[in-house]
């Protein structure tokens, strides 16, 4: 049995990237003939070539995917597609085109939606889809940063307590990406996440396992060959499901607003004192001193944070933990312009400023878990560091980190980021979208709005 | 709990040495061992000097009071500074965001301000100077006069003020010096986590944490991601702090009272 997908992926002001699936768990995957991606906006169809395949290692079961660039397209116009198979559809998808500029005070704001950590196994209701789904017209992302963790290839993590076979292994991966890409209902289910919008996708740990690469509770990963074989079949799949060039950081833009995704997890060194490569981080240095206006900063973890120190070793190493946050720190200190830094990973939702004493200011931004996976108890807010930051970095004069207070949520959740120009100024404007009730009223004002200008 | 941190040293800056035979009295002490842009620590011994000697306790591990009761930036002839002693004119606070220039003499009493020292954290040290009085008007940026008002409260016991520096809220003198550094990049209490800045972390900095300031040193010289040029390029570079100090009275006591007019 094939199960097919449609995915938007990355977008400009002309085109949208889709990405097609076909899975298949019980048989070798199969490449269709006959397929093609129509835009039923336009009536326009593009045949689906370039197909690649991922197999376990046996054959028994993979997926054929390709990526299908649609272009010559309307800016901020909303398109809709769908997959069709000898004529028949299969699956659809929408999406809208980037503006080619920031709209203004009296436009619609540009809508990005920000999460991580979803686990599909935590989520049998498909209720991070159903709350995506019922967000008002008004409120609709046009773009969607998730920003690690879309998958739990190590849950539940009694199963991994022993080890595995590649085989077993690469088919518990499959069968894990399968459900999450495909998880679908009546209006829930997060397929209707993926398939409507523009999505940058960057991984976290658990796109490989707990506090990849370095070993965690997974008897596969006490091993260096035991690793290096998880890594490459959570690797290949991460290429083929979510991001094929797996660099360490892509930028774009919408009008004035640089954009820079960076992936803070799948370059770690293995003595821990890098989470970017050389060449990653050049970029991100470039990307930083070009900035003219307020940009966007998206990681894997959060900026304003201590060492996990000993902790790291059963948890996840934070990036503090990296001797390369110091240039990292350095680098944001020397900013010419404010930051906006998105990222996920913490099991909460918080927003944090600091205004460094060139005035610069940084204000992360944390939305996760869309669904949560943990090892026991409940999960528990935590103010971010008086100081960023938080430990001596040389070169690097520190300055008070204020935590907004009126938001302090550790429950199931996504957000909704509204950005908009006036004048000099980005303004933005934060919601939350609780996709589960812990008993208490989820706040439905937005919980963080504000305005950077540009530096002069 | 004041959140500090473990400096990695192993030992005790030698480039800060004591001065245990001063020559004159403190002004002329002040004089022969500053130049404008040094870091000016100085330690009172009356009431409110005692207070703020003793509220900093809890920055040392042996929670022992702190030498120092103040601090300032030095001018050649004085020193910038946010006195904790009431201005002559209140009128001017508002506009000068309470930093005032205070003269070597008013510290000139041995027995009033028993222990001095004189350090420099940096090489241009003269443009610390000039940037320091900018600060007066970006209250905006910091707001030196409301911390003025909580240590008042604290050192005159004056409702049920706590020690501000429990909460999170630093000696204005000190934050001022701090902050007057930060502008250039430089970081004046690198074993602080938190906002409680006070003579006693910038103290510990010189003696503690001259392995931080090596590495800064370093990296300056290296550094891949400068400053913006026009802000920090031409500015101070952090150096190793040098300098010297007087210790007349150790142990904090109110050894000095004001006679009543």
């Amino acid at each position: 049995m094939f199960n097919y997908a449609l995915v938007p992926g990355e977008a400009t002001s002309s085109s949208l990237e889709l990405w097609v699936g076909v899975m298949s768990l019980n048989e070798a995957p199969v490449v269709p003939a006959d397929v093609q991606l129509e835009n039923v906006t336009t009536g326009a169809r593009t045949p689906v070539a370039n197909w690649d395949r991922w197999s376990v290692p046996d054959g028994s079961a993979g997926l054929a995917f390709a990526r299908v660039r649609v272009g010559q397209l309307d800016a901020r116009k909303l398109y809709r597609l769908q997959l069709l198979l000898e004529n028949e559809s299969k699956a659809t998808a929408s999406a809208t085109t980037l503006p080619d500029r920031l709209p203004r005070q009296e436009e619609q704001p540009f809508r990005l939606m920000l999460g991580s950590c979803f686990c599909a196994a935590e989520d049998a209701g498909g209720a991070v889809g159903k709350t995506f789904a019922s967000i008002p017209q008004a409120l609709t992302p046009e773009l969607k940063i998730l920003c690690g963790d879309q998958v739990y290839l190590d849950s539940p993590f009694f199963r991994f307590l022993l080890p595995h076979g590649k085989q077993d292994l690469a088919a518990t991966f499959l069968k894990n990406y399968a459900n999450t890409w495909t998880q679908a209902g009546d209006s829930q289910g997060f397929q209707q996440v993926l398939a409507n919008a523009a999505t940058w996708l960057t991984s976290d740990d658990h796109e490989f396992w707990n506090n990849a690469p370095y070993p965690s509770f997974s008897a596969n990963t006490w091993t260096e060959p035991g690793r290096a074989e998880w890594l490459s079949l959570a690797s290949g799949l991460y290429g083929a499901f979510q991001t094929p060039k797996q660099t360490g950081a892509r930028d774009f833009a919408v009008g004035e607003l640089k954009i820079l995704v960076a992936d803070t997890r799948i370059h770690r060194s293995a003595d821990r004192t890098t989470f970017l490569d050389p060449a990653d981080m050049d970029e991100l240095r470039t990307w930083v001193r070009s900035l003219t206006f307020p940009g966007i900063l998206v990681v894997g973890q959060p900026i304003f944070d201590g060492q996990a120190g000993f902790l790291g070793k059963f948890a996840d190493w934070n990036l503090p933990d990296f001797t390369q946050y110091q240039d990292l720190c350095r680098l944001l200190f020397s900013a010419p312009q404010s930051i906006i830094v998105l990222t996920g990973d913490v099991h909460y939702g918080r927003v944090a400023r600091s205004i460094t004493h060139d005035a610069v200011e940084l204000v992360e931004v944390i939305a996760s878990p869309m669904s949560l996976v943990t090892g026991g108890g409940k999960p528990s807010w935590r103010a971010a560091p008086g100081r960023f930051p938080a430990m001596a970095v040389p070169g690097v004069a520190g300055s008070p980190v204020q935590t907004i207070d009126t938001w302090q949520r550790a429950v199931n959740h996504f957000l909704i980021i509204e950005l908009w120009q006036e004048g000099d100024r980005l303004a933005f404007r934060v919601r939350t979208c609780e996709t589960q009730s812990d008993g208490q009223m989820q706040p439905v004002q937005p919980v963080f709005e504000h305005t950077l200008g540009r530096a002069t | 709990m004041i959140e500090i941190r473990q400096s990695q040293a192993t030992g005790r800056n030698r480039l800060i040495r004591e001065d245990s035979r001063p020559k004159g009295r403190n002004a002329q002490w002040l004089r022969a061992n500053s130049t404008v842009g040094s870091v000016i620590l100085i330690g009172g011994a009356g009431l409110v000097d005692f207070r703020v000697r003793v509220a900093q306790g809890h920055l040392r591990h042996d929670l022992l009071p702190s030498f120092w009761s103040t601090v300032g930036i030095s001018t050649g002839r004085g020193l910038m500074t946010v006195p904790l002693w009431s201005p002559r004119d209140p009128s001017s606070v508002p506009a000068t965001n309470a930093i005032h220039d205070v003269r070597f003499a008013e510290f000139d009493d041995p027995e009033r301000y028993p222990n001095l020292a004189a350090i420099q954290f940096v090489d241009k040290s003269e443009t610390i100077a000039s940037r320091a009085r900018r600060i007066a008007q970006q209250r905006s940026a910091i707001d030196l006069p409301s911390m003025l008002l909580v240590w008042l409260g604290f050192v005159w016991g004056a409702g049920n003020r706590q020690n501000p520096l429990l909460q999170n809220v630093g000696l204005p003198a000190s934050v001022f010096v701090q902050t007057a550094f930060a502008v250039s990049g430089i970081e004046l209490c690198p074993g602080l986590a938190s906002a409680s800045s006070c003579p006693e972390a910038i103290w510990q900095s010189a003696l503690w944490w001259h392995d931080y300031y090596e590495k800064t040193a370093a990296v300056s010289s290296s550094d891949k991601t400068p400053a913006k040029p026009a802000a920090r390029g031409a500015g101070p570079r952090s150096i190793v702090p040098t300098g010297a100090y007087v210790l007349r009275q150790k142990a904090a006591a109110v050894t000095y009272e004001s006679k009543p007019r």
